[in-house]
């Protein structure tokens, strides 16, 4: 059996999706159960909190998981990362409010759920700076006088819209990836190449 | 969580004592690795995570550095008219920097052996060899060992022409086997199609030997390919040769996508996982040249913490290491005493301790689970608890040393 960790909320909801379009069963599904298995016992979901899934893969609890690879790219794991799986795609940008010249900025200051990336980004700009770490509304920031600038993920835009921001740079794409433990990946190849061969046919 | 500190220290001995055991007829000599050395032994890529210390005279020193450092050093400072092919193993711990660790650093335990002097596949396939012996002596049986070579995806790599820290970025995706951004990187390089093709399935190509080998030719692109196959099909074959009864117990895979991104291997690299757990227990490779020298050499570590994850396993209920516990009321503290002498004398393991809370509570405390007999005294009572068919009864001190002199089955507890 393949246990896989899922992150919670939309991105489990439309990987159940893909797997049921490949005649998997989730008979459990509506329950609140967070270990829900396939009728056929081959998968085994495990419904955990984005941050958290590459850690329940290295650890080997599951075999493989499905995150974006925002959280992939802010932490440093031990993982394989297999597929682009398509769904929840969006942008992790660089915004702020109208008007402002990022490379006029001596030292810039950003607020982000990413403080690794937006150190990151600064270093590979060459701009001196401070990241304030903020775990939701992030919008708020440049607006209360936190930071000047946001680094967050962009979907439609139109929530920087209504609080009047704008995307300056597209730093990377996101979608949510197929990640695999490194040991899995080889004792159970099989399987996990079977079902990878048979995402791959799924149109997302 | 194993608690090395106590639980799990004998385990830890089995394992440093079986390393000793079965290196040394191999002519592996131990090494001992200095506590503290100079920071200019830090090795590349490595000083970040080394603990360091300011000595007196203004020095920067390192504290309990990896002593595969130490001793390739030590290694590398012999002519070779002098030394010949050498071998050292090693038993220690080491500190690094992990911020999750209390204070900051961390202290794990370590062991290996290293080979000098001898280029050939013969040498890794020794190292491999006397890996999967002394982790069978352990109880490690079932393990699937991945052999790989760093110059298959180098020399592809070579042929690339990248620029602008590609090279690195490479490394790092085929390392995490990222096909989803190796794919986007690929698109960006124009690469020929076979140079693309090759790129992008370097992380696909590992599994059983002969297959792995044949669509590895398929996509070698040059002679520092192909060698790289040469090495690790002639490595294989002598490890079969060697290991014939390894097809039972062990899964012999070939990796062609190790990318050592830390520029630490030069040849052949192997892993050893165990399928219990499917974590690593031992893993090395060849890193010839070191330090800027023409020295051979080869070598591998145990991942300790693994092992030990597997012999837990394998021993199912922890063994019994006290034969009698004697718990006594205050007014039996000298026939107690006398007790524990005499058994001790007979070669028991006795603990004996004042029966400061009753009883009841003891036993809801993890105080007997490890005992096989409990002595409950009071002055004039000696109560037996076996714990090994749960039965009670009432005797005397007397009686009872003459009943463990009697019974044979007794005399031999462990």
């Amino acid at each position: 059996m393949l246990i896989i960790a899922v992150s919670k909320g939309r991105v489990s909801k439309k990987f159940i999706e893909m797997l049921e379009a490949l005649d998997y069963t989730f008979p459990d599904l509506n329950s609140r159960q967070l270990v829900v298995r396939d009728s056929t016992d081959q998968i085994a979901l495990i419904l955990v909190k984005a941050d958290d899934v590459p850690t329940y893969v290295e650890r080997s609890v599951a075999q493989l998981g499905v995150v974006g690879n925002d959280v992939l790219l802010e932490g440093d794991y031990s993982v394989y990362e297999l597929l682009d799986l398509g769904i929840g795609k969006c942008r992790m940008c660089l915004a702020g409010p109208k008007g402002l010249e990022f490379d006029r900025f001596d030292f810039v200051s950003i607020a982000s759920k990413y403080p690794q990336q937006s150190r990151n980004y600064l270093k590979e700009t060459g701009k001196l700076g401070s990241v304030t770490k903020l775990n939701g509304s992030v919008e708020l920031a440049p607006i209360v006088g936190i930071s000047d600038f946001i680094i967050d993920l962009v979907e439609t835009g139109k929530t920087l819209e209504e609080n009047d921001l704008v995307v300056y740079e597209t730093i990377t794409q996101i979608s949510s990836r197929l990640i695999a433990n490194r040991v899995a990946f080889k004792t159970q190849n099989d399987e996990i190449k079977r079902l990878i061969d048979r995402l791959k046919e799924e149109p997302v | 969580m194993l608690d090395v500190k106590v639980n799990a220290f004998s385990e830890v001995t089995d394992i440093f004592n079986a390393l000793e055991q079965f290196a040394e007829p191999y002519g592996y000599e131990r090494f001992y690795p200095e506590t503290l050395s100079p920071f200019s032994e830090a090795g590349a890529g490595l000083s970040e995570k080394r603990v360091k210390l300011v000595a007196p005279t203004g020095e920067i020193l390192l504290a309990k550095h990896d002593p595969t450092v130490l001793v390739t050093r030590h290694a590398s400072q012999i002519p070779f008219e002098n030394s010949g092919f050498t071998r050292y193993f090693y038993t220690t711990t080491v500190l690094s920097m992990e911020k999750q660790s209390l204070y900051g650093i961390e202290e794990t335990l370590q062991g290996g052996y290293e080979c000098y002097g001898d280029g050939s596949i013969g040498s890794d396939a020794e190292i491999v060899h006397l890996g999967r012996t002394l982790l069978e002596s352990l109880g490690v049986r079932s393990l699937k060992i991945d052999i790989g070579e760093v110059n298959y995806l180098h020399g592809l790599i070579d042929m690339l022409s990248l620029e602008n820290g590609n090279r690195e970025k490479i490394l790092r995706l085929v390392e995490n086997r990222n096909i989803p951004e190796l794919n986007a990187l690929c698109r960006t390089l124009e690469l020929s199609p076979e140079l693309e093709a090759a790129l992008l399935e370097i992380p696909l190509l590992f599994g059983d030997p002969e297959t792995v080998l044949k669509r590895g030719r398929q996509y070698a692109q040059n002679a520092r390919m192909q060698q790289a196959l040469d090495r690790i099909e002639g490595l294989v074959e002598l490890i079969n040769r060697m290991m014939p009864d390894a097809e039972k117990q062990c899964q012999i895979s070939v990796d062609l996508s190790f990318s050592n991104q830390q520029a630490y291997y030069t040849g052949t690299v192997y892993k050893f996982y165990a399928h219990e757990t499917g974590k690593s227990v031992l893993s090395g490779g060849r890193y010839d040249n070191p330090f800027g020298t023409s020295l051979y050499a080869c070598g591998a570590a145990l991942h300790i913490k693994n092992i030990l994850e597997v012999m837990q396993m394998n021993a199912g209920k922890p063994k019994s290491k006290t034969d009698f516990s004697i718990v006594y009321t205050e007014s039996a503290v000298y026939e107690a005493f006398d007790l524990a002498d005499a058994l001790r004398n007979r070669g028991y393991v006795v603990k004996c301790n004042a029966l400061s809370k009753d009883l009841f509570t003891l036993y809801k405390s993890n105080f007997f689970s490890s005992t096989r007999m409990i002595l409950e005294m009071d002055r004039d009572t000696l109560k037996v608890i076996d714990q090994r068919d749960n039965t009670t009864y009432k005797t005397s001190p007397e009686k009872l040393l003459n009943t463990l002199a009697r019974d044979a089955e007794l005399s031999s507890i462990h």
